[in-house]
This record gives C-alpha cells, sequence and structure tokens, in this order.
C-alpha cells in the first residue's frame, strides 16, 4: 500500500514538476509554446475554423524585467472560414499587429504601455447568420460599469481596428457595414454607418448619420428622418444618464433616461423595462408647424386645412413617465400648441396621462386633457338668409350593404378626454352672423366619444338680430350623461319701452321658453312686445288678444320664434285670427311708437285703432268700431284708454 | 339641316355633360348645382375672409361630400389634377328599399311598413334619413320603449337603408320626480297627468301633459327629463315657473259709453293647489260690469276636483234700455283620465236675475231664472294631443240643461246637447294619409209644445250654418234667416281629408254635411239641408287656413241655393 502511495507521490510530483518547468520556460519565453506552428496546428486540430490561411505569421517576447515584457507580433493576410450553429463566417485580416509592453507590480496588477496600437485590419468580413435562435445562455447581472472599467484599464492597449466590409446576410437579405475603432488610453472613436462614438473613461457621445430613416407603413406619407442624432451618456458606477438630441424632421427632439447598473440578465423583462422606462422623459418642439406640416404631409395634403392654414407657430410637447402600480409606469405628456395668425389664435395646452403596461404597451384608458388658454377662431361667413349646409360628410352613407359590427378581440383603450376652457379669453369663435365674437367656457368629460359630464357657457354677448339689440346675457348647456344635455339661457332684448327677457330652459334638441319683461307685462303682451315693440290690447274687455294667440302658437311650437322675429322686420306687424269670436286682426307699425290695428269679422273690417306707447307700461290707445246696437241700427263707437299693464 | 342637328347636339350635350366651373379649383361635372353663397366660399375659398380664404383641395373635398350628400348624391368621384377638384357627382338618390333590423318581428314589420310608405322614392339625404331615425324612434316611444336606440346606414351602391333599432326593454312611466314648486302642493298638478304611474311608457302622453300645463297657462313652461340605466329607467320633470298674476288697468273714453275705467286681474297659480282665479272690471257712465271666475281647487287629496264659478254683474244704460243683470253659476267639475281618454264632468246651477226697462215700451220686465246644468265630455288622448287640426281620435259630450217656472224660467225646459266626433287614418297613401271623419251633433229643448219659440230665448235654441256647422250656408241661417231658430237639431257631417298634398301642411278634403231642424221638441221635419263640398287647407303658422266650395241643397220640397265659397282662417271640421 506503501508502494502504492509512494508511486502516486512520486508521479504527482513529476507531474507538477513538468507544469512547472512548462510554467517557467513560458514565463521566460512565451514563444516557444506560442508560436506559428502551434497555434496553426491548435486552430487545425480543434477544428474551430473550417479554413485559415496567412501569409505572415510573427510574434516575439523581449525579456526586459522578470515582471516587465515587451510582446510584439503581425500576421497578415489572416483568411479563415468559421461555421457554427448555423452562423457562416469568412473574413479576411490583411494586417492584425501588435507591439506593448506587459508589465506587473503587486500594487497596480498588470498593466501595459503601448509601443503601437494594436492593429486589425479587415478587408472584408462576410457573416451569414443561421435561422436558429441563438442560444442564449444564462449569465448574471450584467455589470456595464465593470466591462467599461476594463476598456479603460491598463491592461487594455491602444487600438486600431478597421474593418472595411462586413456583409451581414439574415434571412436573404445581405446588408453592408463598415467598422473602424481607435482606442487610446483616455479616448476612443468608432465609426460604423454614418455613426460615430466618441467616449472617454467618464463619458460617451453616439453622434448619427445626416439622416436616419424611420420607416412608415403608409405609403403616401413615406419615411421620416432622424437629423443630428446625438446621444450622449455619463457613465457612473450606478448608473448612465443619457441624454439624446436631434430633429425628427422640422421637430427638435430631446430625450432623457437613466440606465441603472448593473443591468438584469433579462433586458426584456418587466423589472428592468419598467426601471428604465421609469427615468425616461423628454420634448419635442417643432418651431414651426405650418412649414413643418407642408414639408411631411402627403404631397395632397402639403396645406393645412382652412382656418388653421393662415397660422404659424410652436408646437411643444414634453413627456415623462414614473413608476405606477405593478408591471405599469404612468406616462404624463403635454403638448403646448401656440399657433397664430392676424385674426386668429390658437394658444392650448393638451396633457395626456395613461398607465402603460411595459410588456403590452397596451394601456387600457387614456386620460387627454385640453386647456385652452387662448383659442381665437375665424368661422366660414354663413349667409343670413338662408340655413346653414350640411358641413360633414354623413358617415351613415357607405359604399355596401350593411355589416354588423366585428367583435372586438381585444377591449379597445378607453379614452377619456377633458376639455377645460376657463378664462375670458379662452375660446372666442368669430361670426359673421353677430357683432362679437362669441366667448365660450366650457369643463368636459369625454368618454369614448361623447360627452359624459360637464358644462359649455357663452359669456355675455351684445348683438343686432334682425334689426333689434339682442344682449346674451347667460348660456349654459350643462351635460349629466346618460340624461340629455340642458341648456339654461338668458337672452334680454332691451327694447325702447321694455327690456324683455327671454329664458330657455329643457333638453338641447327642445328647450322651452319663458318670457319676462321690465316693467313687468303679461305673457301674452311681452310676445307683442318682442315682435313689434309694443303690447297689443284692446278696448274691448272680452277681446282676446291677437298676441295671445300667438303664445299658443309658440308654445305648440307651430311656429318657431325666429320665424316670428323674422317677420317682426317687416311693417305688417302682426295677423291673426281668434277662432272663438271670429275676428280677423291685423296690426301695421306706424311710427316706432306707434301702430294702427285694424279688425273684422266675417261682416268685414268693423274696428280701427291707433295705439300709442306713452312708456313705462303705460298706454293710450284709440279705436273705432262699427258695432249693432239691440235695436240692430248700425252705430260707430269712437273711444281712446289710457292703460297701464303689469305682472307680479 | 345635318348641320343645324350638328349644333344642337352639340349644344345640348355641352348643356348637359359639361362640366361646371365654380371657381379655378371645382369643377363639377354634368348639370350645375345651385349652390348657396355659403356653399360656394367653402369650396372656392372666400375672398373677404381672412381665415377662409383658401381652401386645399382635400378640404374641399371634404365639404362638398357634406354639401352633395345634403342634395342626394351619394357617391360621387373626386380625384385632383394640377390643383383642381374633378367632381363626377353621379346619380341623386332615392329611397329604394327599408329595411329594419329590432330583433323583434312585430316591431321590425311594422316600422318597417311605415317607413316604407313615408318614404320610398323620396330623396335620399341626411335630413331624410333623420326623419326616418325619428320616426322609428317616435314609433318605440309609443310603444312602451323609451330607451331604445335607432341609428341607420345606407348602401350607396344600391340606395338600402338599414335602419337599426335597438328596442332595450319596456317600461312603465313610474314615479315621476318632479321639481319642487314653491307654495304648491305637491297634488296641484296632479290634474295634469293623463297617465298613471304604473301605466306602459308612451312618449305622447309626456308630449300632452306638457300641453294641458301650458294651455290652462299655470307654469310658463315644463320638460321631463328620461334617465335610461342599465335595465331601470326613470323620468324626471323640472317646470319654467314664471310669475303667476297680472294686472292691468285703464282709463279713457268713448262716444258710446263714455268715460270709462277698466281694471282686469287674473291668477292662474292661486293656492296650494294652482286654481285659476281671474277679475275684471269694467266702469263707465253706460255699463259698469263685475266678472268673477274661478276654477277653485280646495281638496288637497283630490287635486282632480273643482269648485268651477262664474259671476257676472252687468248694468247697462242706454239710450234706448237700461238692464241689470246678475248671472251665478257656482258648478262643481271632476276630471279623470281613463282607457286612453281625458274625460270632464260639470255639474251644478246656475241662476240669472235682471230687470230690462225699455223706453219703446215704457215698461220694466223682471226675470229671475235658475238653470240645473250638467255636461260630459270625453275626449280621446290622441284627439287632445293635437293644437289646432285633429287628425284621428275621438271626443264625445253630452250636456244638460233644466229650467222650471218654480226657479223663475218662463217655461218648464230641458235642453239636452250631445256630439261626437271620430277621426281616424283610413289607408295611407302616398306621404300622406285618407283621413275619414264624421261629427254629429244632436240636440233638442224639452218644452211644452205650445210654447211659444218666439219668446224663448236664443241660448235655448238650435241655428245651423257656417264654416262650423253646415257648410253649405251662410252663419246661423238655417232653418230660417229671421233669426227664429229651432227646438231641435240632427247634424251630421262627414268629410273625407287626404293629407300631405303636394306640402305636408296641406291638405285636400270632401265633405257632406246634412241636417234636421224641428220647430217641436224630439221632433225633427223631414227636410234635409245638405251641402256637399271640397275645400283645401293650410296649416299655416298663424293657424289653420281654409277655403272651401260647397252646393247648399235642401229636400221636401228640393231646391238649390247655388254655390257657396269660404276663405278664411280658422274653421274646424
Amino acid at each position: 500500500m506503501k508502494k502504492i502511495i509512494y508511486l502516486l507521490s512520486g508521479l504527482l510530483a513529476l507531474f507538477l514538476s513538468m507544469i512547472l518547468v512548462v510554467l517557467i520556460i513560458l514565463f521566460i519565453d512565451p514563444t516557444i509554446m506560442v508560436n506559428e506552428r502551434n497555434i496553426g496546428w491548435a486552430l487545425d486540430k480543434s477544428k474551430v475554423l473550417e479554413m485559415r490561411t496567412w501569409k505572415k505569421f510573427e510574434m516575439s517576447h523581449e525579456w526586459k524585467t522578470w515582471n516587465h515584457r515587451r510582446l510584439t507580433g503581425d500576421i497578415d493576410e489572416f483568411c479563415f472560414r468559421m461555421k457554427r450553429n448555423g452562423n457562416d463566417i469568412n473574413s479576411c485580416f490583411g494586417d492584425i499587429s501588435w507591439d506593448f509592453d506587459l508589465m506587473f507590480t503587486m500594487k497596480d496588477g498588470f498593466s501595459t504601455k503601448t509601443w503601437k496600437p494594436f492593429t486589425v485590419w479587415s478587408q472584408k468580413m462576410d457573416i451569414a447568420l443561421g435561422d436558429q435562435p441563438e442560444q442564449k445562455e444564462k449569465s448574471g447581472p450584467i455589470d456595464i460599469f465593470r466591462w467599461w472599467s476594463v476598456v479603460w484599464s491598463d491592461l487594455v492597449p491602444d487600438m486600431d481596428f478597421r474593418f472595411d466590409s462586413i456583409q451581414l446576410t439574415q434571412k436573404k437579405k445581405t446588408s453592408s457595414y463598415s467598422f473602424d475603432l481607435k482606442k487610446r488610453a483616455r479616448d476612443l472613436i468608432a465609426r460604423s454607418m454614418g455613426y460615430i462614438l466618441t467616449a472617454d473613461p467618464e463619458k460617451f457621445e453616439l453622434k448619427g448619420p445626416d439622416a436616419i430613416e424611420i420607416p412608415e407603413k403608409n405609403e403616401s406619407i413615406g419615411p421620416f428622418y432622424f437629423r443630428k442624432l446625438s446621444l450622449r451618456g455619463k457613465v457612473t458606477k450606478k448608473s448612465i444618464p443619457l441624454n439624446l438630441t436631434g430633429y425628427l424632421e422640422e421637430a427638435a427632439v430631446r430625450i432623457k433616461a437613466e440606465l441603472m447598473l448593473p443591468l438584469p440578465e433579462n433586458l426584456s423583462g418587466a423589472d428592468f423595462r419598467k426601471s428604465f422606462l421609469s427615468t425616461v422623459g423628454g420634448e419635442v418642439r417643432i418651431p414651426d408647424f405650418r412649414k413643418a406640416f407642408s414639408l411631411r404631409a402627403p404631397a395632397a395634403f402639403r396645406e393645412l386645412p382652412a382656418p388653421l392654414n393662415v397660422m404659424t407657430g410652436i408646437i411643444n410637447l414634453k413627456f415623462d413617465f414614473v413608476p405606477a402600480e405593478g408591471e405599469n409606469v404612468t406616462l404624463h405628456s403635454l403638448t403646448t400648441i401656440d399657433l397664430k395668425s392676424a385674426k386668429e389664435a390658437l394658444d392650448l395646452e393638451i396633457e395626456a396621462g395613461a398607465d402603460i403596461p411595459v410588456m403590452s404597451f397596451r394601456p387600457e384608458t387614456l386620460l387627454i386633457g385640453l386647456n385652452f388658454h387662448e383659442v381665437k377662431i375665424e368661422l366660414p361667413r354663413l349667409s343670413k338668409k338662408s340655413p346653414p349646409p350640411q358641413f360633414m360628410p354623413d358617415k351613415r352613407f357607405k359604399n355596401g350593404p350593411y355589416r354588423p359590427p366585428e367583435v372586438a378581440k381585444e377591449k379597445p383603450t378607453d379614452v377619456n378626454i377633458h376639455l377645460e376652457a376657463l378664462n375670458k379669453k379662452s375660446l372666442h369663435l368669430a361670426t359673421n352672423l353677430l357683432d362679437e365674437p362669441l366667448r365660450l367656457n366650457f369643463d368636459l368629460l369625454i368618454g369614448n366619444g361623447s360627452v359624459k359630464k360637464g358644462h359649455v357657457t357663452a359669456l355675455p354677448l351684445k348683438t343686432e338680430i334682425f334689426r333689434r339689440p339682442v344682449h346674451l346675457k347667460h348660456l349654459k348647456v350643462t351635460f349629466n350623461a346618460p340624461l340629455e344635455p340642458i341648456i339654461e339661457a338668458t337672452i334680454n332684448f332691451p327694447l325702447p319701452e321694455y327690456k324683455v327677457t327671454l329664458d330657455l330652459e329643457g333638453p338641447v334638441s327642445k328647450p322651452r321658453y319663458a318670457f319676462r319683461s321690465d316693467p313687468p307685462l303679461p305673457q301674452n303682451d311681452i310676445y307683442a312686445v318682442l315682435l313689434f315693440g309694443r303690447p297689443l290690447a284692446d278696448l274691448d274687455p272680452d277681446d282676446k288678444t291677437a298676441a295671445q294667440k300667438t303664445n299658443q302658437l309658440l308654445s305648440n311650437g307651430i311656429l318657431s320664434l325666429s320665424v316670428l322675429y323674422f317677420l317682426a322686420g317687416s311693417p305688417v306687424e302682426y295677423v291673426g285670427f281668434d277662432p272663438d269670436s271670429k275676428n280677423a286682426t291685423a296690426q301695421f307699425g306706424l311710427t316706432r311708437k306707434t301702430s294702427l290695428r285694424v279688425g273684422g269679422g266675417q261682416e268685414g273690417m268693423n274696428a280701427g285703432g291707433v295705439r300709442h306707447s306713452l312708456g313705462k307700461g303705460w298706454y293710450i290707445d284709440s279705436t273705432v268700431k262699427k258695432g249693432q246696437t239691440p235695436s240692430t241700427e248700425e252705430s260707430k263707437n269712437y273711444g281712446v284708454l289710457l292703460e297701464r299693464v303689469m305682472t307680479y | 339641316m345635318k348641320l343645324i342637328l350638328l349644333v344642337l347636339l352639340m349644344t345640348f350635350t355641352s348643356a348637359v355633360f359639361a362640366d361646371a366651373t365654380y371657381c379655378p379649383t371645382v369643377k363639377i361635372t354634368g348639370k350645375k348645382i345651385d349652390f348657396s353663397d355659403t356653399e360656394l366660399n367653402l369650396i372656392c375659398g372666400d375672398k373677404k375672409s381672412h381665415a377662409w380664404k383658401y381652401i386645399p383641395p382635400y378640404e374641399a373635398q371634404f365639404i362638398l361630400k357634406g354639401f352633395l350628400q345634403s342634395r342626394g348624391y351619394l357617391n360621387p368621384h373626386f380625384e385632383v389634377k394640377e390643383g383642381v377638384l374633378h367632381v363626377k357627382k353621379g346619380h341623386k338618390s332615392t329611397v329604394k328599399k327599408v329595411h329594419v333590423i329590432a330583433g323583434n318581428h312585430n316591431l321590425e314589420k311594422k316600422i318597417q311598413r311605415d317607413l316604407k310608405r313615408l318614404y320610398k322614392r323620396r330623396e335620399l339625404t341626411t335630413s331624410m334619413l333623420n326623419s326616418m331615425e325619428g320616426d322609428a324612434n317616435g314609433q318605440l316611444r309609443k310603444r312602451g320603449f323609451p330607451c331604445g336606440k335607432v341609428n341607420s346606414e345606407v348602401d350607396v351602391n344600391t340606395d338600402t337603408v338599414t335602419m337599426l333599432i335597438r328596442p332595450d326593454e319596456k317600461y312603465k312611466f313610474g314615479k315621476i320626480k318632479r321639481e319642487e314648486i314653491p307654495g304648491l302642493h305637491e297634488n296641484a298638478l296632479d290634474r295634469f297627468y293623463p297617465m298613471k304611474d304604473d301605466q306602459r311608457f308612451n312618449g305622447d302622453l309626456l308630449i300632452l301633459t306638457e300641453k294641458r300645463i301650458l294651455r290652462a297657462e299655470v307654469l310658463q313652461g315644463t320638460y321631463f327629463l328620461e334617465k335610461c340605466g342599465k335595465n331601470n329607467f326613470s323620468l324626471e320633470q323640472r317646470f319654467i315657473v314664471g310669475p303667476a298674476r297680472t294686472f292691468r288697468f285703464g282709463a279713457g273714453a268713448s262716444t258710446e259709453v263714455g268715460p270709462m275705467a277698466r281694471a282686469r286681474w287674473s291668477h292662474n297659480r292661486a293656492g296650494k293647489m294652482a286654481s285659476l282665479l281671474s277679475a275684471s272690471l269694467e266702469a263707465s257712465l253706460r255699463v259698469q260690469s263685475l266678472n268673477l271666475t274661478a276654477d277653485y281647487f280646495p281638496w288637497t287629496d283630490k287635486p282632480r276636483q273643482s269648485l268651477f264659478s262664474q259671476i257676472d254683474v252687468i248694468r247697462e244704460s242706454q239710450f234706448k234700455y237700461e238692464q241689470f243683470l246678475t248671472r251665478v253659476r257656482p258648478q262643481m267639475k271632476w276630471t279623470r283620465d281613463i282607457h286612453q281618454h281625458g274625460t270632464t264632468l260639470i255639474l251644478g246651477p246656475a241662476y240669472e236675475n235682471g230687470t230690462y226697462h225699455s223706453q219703446d215700451k215704457s215698461d220694466t220686465r223682471t226675470f229671475s231664472t235658475a238653470v240645473l246644468e250638467g255636461s260630459f265630455q270625453r275626449m280621446s288622448h290622441d284627439y287632445e294631443i293635437f293644437d289646432i287640426h285633429p287628425q284621428e281620435g275621438d271626443e264625445e259630450s253630452i250636456a244638460l240643461s233644466y229650467r222650471n217656472p218654480m226657479l223663475g224660467f218662463g217655461e218648464s225646459l230641458t235642453k239636452i246637447d250631445t256630439s261626437a266626433v271620430r277621426l281616424g287614418r283610413l289607408t295611407n297613401l302616398g306621404r300622406g294619409a285618407i283621413i275619414g271623419g264624421i261629427r254629429m251633433k244632436a240636440g233638442t229643448s224639452f218644452v211644452r209644445s205650445t210654447a211659444d219659440l218666439s219668446a224663448l230665448p236664443p241660448e235655448v235654441k238650435y241655428f245651423g250654418g257656417g264654416s262650423d256647422d253646415l257648410r253649405g250656408y251662410l252663419l246661423r241661417t238655417l232653418p230660417r234667416n229671421d233669426g227664429a231658430g229651432a227646438l231641435s237639431k240632427f247634424l251630421l257631417k262627414g268629410e273625407i281629408r287626404k293629407t300631405h298634398f303636394f306640402h305636408e301642411k296641406v291638405e285636400t278634403f270632401t265633405f257632406v254635411d246634412g241636417g234636421y231642424f224641428g220647430e217641436k221638441s224630439f221632433s225633427l221635419e223631414s227636410r234635409i239641408w245638405y251641402s256637399p263640398g271640397l275645400g283645401l287647407r293650410w296649416l299655416s303658422p298663424i293657424g289653420l287656413v281654409q277655403g272651401y266650395w260647397a252646393r247648399a241643397l235642401a229636400t221636401s220640397p228640393s231646391k238649390d241655393f247655388g254655390n257657396f265659397f269660404f276663405a278664411g282662417i280658422g274653421g274646424t271640421f
């Protein structure tokens, strides 16, 4: 047993001694082992490469001290072909050379001193990627800072890499690249496809080519181009803050983000996405919206539609993400639109917010808030004589037979919009129908295309309609779904003798009217005042006034108020008939305060009179009426009446 | 000749097929469309407007599509060439097929039938489609579906209208949540509601409620808010209250009555139950009168029961006569809605007392008479909902009054008046309908056979003629044109109307009115006064305007009184 132990111990000592000898030889002159012949033999035997050739292979080693060596080498015209995992690499290197000192101290560890940068020059490199997905090996967290530190460590010599042609073929698509890299002790510069990366141990900057194409599916719009791309980053132990700037067409883009280090193993996982997106924020600024639109829109749409096409100005979008519950991040964005023309303005902010799942990027709900600061829009000129035309095409007319709507596979995103305009300048609509712009305020919550809650308010307005002054004192439309929107409005008609007030209230589809006046008048007389400037009355106490009939017609919706108001513009102030008394009445305006009324029944014209307003609810009324006494003798009755009319 | 034909052909074809140029940027093929100034400004640009000066072709195309749709051109073809919008407007569409999808066979059938009748072959435009949706929705609301949704689609290739109806559930009216009116009891307005809480919803009855309140002038306005939730429906009613009282007074003079003063007061919402009160006072040297009217609702638990009273006190001092008259009518009134009809019952006495002194006869007559009166009216909601000119429904009434020497009247007299009218749609014809109407009026004053007809006051006698009565004769000229009147009358009127006669507000009608009169109670003479005729009615903005021709005829002995023409405002069937 002892013998066996002695034998085994001896063999082990011999083996260790041999390794020690090899190490000593390698330490004294590694080229004894690492040389052209041995490397060539190892490559051939291992069959790592399908094929390899080189024209020249030189490696030399110079002993300076036991811990300081100079290593030089030069390989010319090195070509190889390698096939592995379905990938095929066929490459030729014109020159691979190095010349540096390798040193070791207990204090600093290994370090190098470059006499000539490590040079790699490849004339061509053809890489054909196979269809098999690349098997990712499991690894731990990616410590970028460590790798970055390695790049700048003293161990890594200066480098000059140049790859003149890299042909990458994947799924029968071939793309060509070139790549070169110069690395020195304190700086690095790399170029490929027009991109330039410059770096030093603390920071880096990636500059893009003149124009980076961003594909667009809509062919009529064509691809977008990103210009003057600059991605700057600072590499620290904890994170890499990133700043991206450039121009997406005419829009200046600035995006910031921060990569927290170390990076997790799974970069497509929810945790990494959430932590990264939570640091993203940025700004897109279009300095001349009209120009940007004309440059970017499809050929047929190069001009903005009226009334926007006379406006020019800035559009600015700011956005950022903050962490939310679960695998969500919350997007906040603020778009500022500031467009102006000589008569118009569009100054508003659009705020958007959504909780976005980091894996699907399909938010369940999108909240949009529009805040109108100053919006002045000129409406198209409308004829006062004809009703407005149909401005919008009717979507109910379709080119094909009816098909039931398809049930959506995925729940569509709920879009909730909050519209807010709550100051005096918020929204002004200028129309030729009104003397002053219509000033609107609103606070509306729109969900899935319909207004759920809120109100629209018109600020006071003075104008003239059919030669009568009209003051819109108050108008409010209140939305409270599922109830029909309700309108409430107060309109004043400041007539010479009276101030008539029209209260509108009720569902928007059919608001109800109510009138009051100052001095107060009965409802029936208010119609007459509104239409003709004065009440209708009669000496005969049993006569139902003509305006009462007007009241009925109005109340029953037979005659619209606007038609009556239109009639009021003519000298014929009233034509009416009372079916009870069978009497017809007509009234004509003589002067602004005086009217002539004639009346008659089946027997013909039998009454006439002049009514004159004295103001403040006082009238003087004169009549002449043909009558019959009980003895059937015909007579004429002449009369005058001073009258005061009021309600309370 | 060939040359002339060629020139004519070229002129004709160029007029029909040439492009109509509206402005340098818009050309439309075929016959020129008469666009309004507003429309032209919107497709060609408006030089007078800063913001609408230039309209890009794609915007003009978008806007023009709507304009063409409003004219029935639903399938236009647009092309932009060198900045010019070329439009082929296509054919004008009319409704060819109507297809209703409602998930309820009966509903589909009924609505489809109505829509086809009303809209087939009519120009297919946006407003027409809105009308169709509105009509379909109206049908739903009549049938108890307040929450139904109606949408439509048109296949412009086949001009087929598909009406998609989601009726939702049938609902009852339920308890209506009414806005509180300060000073009024919660039951005060109950008398205006034609429906009950547990009754099936019918949109027309909401309209009728609103009309009743407005007709009574109790409030200035009211409206309902309908709330449709998931499997529930509720109604809320709001009111526009307005002032309740009116007062007017005046002073003056006239040649007939000398110096005069007049005051009128009315209160349309008196007390907790919104009673109606009015008073008018007139005073002159010749006439002094006071009129008080009240429809007073004292019982909060019986909101449809009222004291309906009138008091008139009149003193006249004319040149040839003097009279003093007092009339009192304290009566009870009940209203009720039952079986889709509104009913009104009025019962009570009436008292009249007066003195009359004639200068010619230099005597003074005093009279004092009491009358027992009662009337019952039954009117269908369909009939009541029409404001001026009913087109369907029925109405029946009976009125009784009893006078007796013990109550002060000269004779024992009972007056009975009945009337009935029924209007109904006989069939649909074109865009309108054929409406058939029949009206019967029968009345008699039952008095002893020896009573002197000429001594009886006019209110207990019957007359005929006029646009509301026997239409071939002048007002109150039958049975004799001497004011004597008759003691019995039977009138039967028949009318056939065609509504939507070239215009939806115009109708044509033909009629035959016939009447019997009798100088005795419950007795009619064999002579028939009758008048066939035809005419035209227009539901104008200021009321019903009608004109008719009638031939005035009579039998036993037969006599032709000739043609009678009437044109005027007002008049009923």
